[in-house]
């Protein structure tokens, strides 16, 4: 699969500002926005979602890594993000440690044209693949440009 | 003057534990009840792996759970060892018979 395709280089970020969850969600849907990635009247709604996510469960899935992905109404199709925090986010991750690197998802609702659903759990099995590489997770915390960042999925997206 | 033979029962909450369970949500084993399987996972102290065809993994971290894209339908292998062992595995096959209590 070519899932590093739908990550688009103005949407990422290797030097996350932000120093806490709420305000590096809002970051990264800024990043969609100006990307050109997520419409400006979708930007509360994408927000709201990914918080509500966070509340069900926190995805700080471990190894400092965090994947926030929803559903939401008004895309066509899938939307991603890859950001870094330096710093690392308290993501009140499963195991504890801060967040240091994000794969952000978003998706529509339903099928479309440029959606098929049933892509989503290989996706997320790709992009897991990924988070479990100790190579993956030390190169692209050293990315010094999403250029690099964006190369790396693409060179390890057979893991 | 015989001696009663005292044999002692078999102690179940130790060894290896065996089981297989098909995974009845309709979204499958996605991040959230992966994100289940390790909270529950993380209670106990026994060794937890989890097969899915010809993938096995450790139940205790959800990246490599996810990796695993059981779907619903899927029959999971799981397999616990170590001091409450069967206590997991019936909490675990429990938890999956729930569909990761999710209402989808």
């Amino acid at each position: 699969m070519t899932f590093w395709k739908e990550f688009k280089s103005k949407s990422c970020s290797s030097r996350l500002k932000a120093d806490d969850k709420e305000q590096a969600l809002e970051e990264v849907v800024d990043l969609l926005v100006k990307g050109g990635e997520l419409d400006v009247d979708l930007r509360s709604e994408a927000l709201e979602a990914l918080l509500s996510r966070e509340q069900l469960a926190s995805t700080g899935v471990g190894m400092n890594v965090a994947i926030p992905h929803v559903k939401l109404k008004g895309i066509d199709r899938v939307i991603c993000s890859l950001c870094v925090s330096r710093a690392g986010i308290d993501w009140n991750a499963i195991d504890g440690n801060p967040v240091h690197i994000l794969f952000i998802v978003l998706r529509p609702e339903r099928a479309t044209d440029s959606h098929d659903p049933e892509h989503h759990i290989q996706r997320m099995s790709w992009i897991a693949r990924l988070g479990r590489e100790a190579d993956f997770r030390r190169f692209v915390q050293r990315a010094n440009t999403k250029a690099e960042m964006l190369g790396l999925l693409k060179e390890m997206s057979a893991v | 003057m015989g001696a009663s033979e005292h044999v002692s029962p078999p102690d179940d909450s130790k060894g290896d534990h065996v089981r297989k369970a098909r995974i009845v949500n309709s979204e499958g084993l996605h991040a959230r009840p992966c994100h289940a399987v390790v909270s529950l996972a993380r209670e106990y102290k026994a060794d937890l792996r989890i097969c899915n065809g010809a993938s096995a993994v450790n139940g205790r971290s959800i990246l490599e759970l996810m990796t695993l894209s059981a779907s619903q339908g899927d029959e999971l292998e799981i397999t616990t060892s170590g001091a409450d062992a069967l206590a997991l595995i019936e909490a675990l096959c429990g938890l999956i018979a729930a569909g990761f209590v999710e209402n989808d």
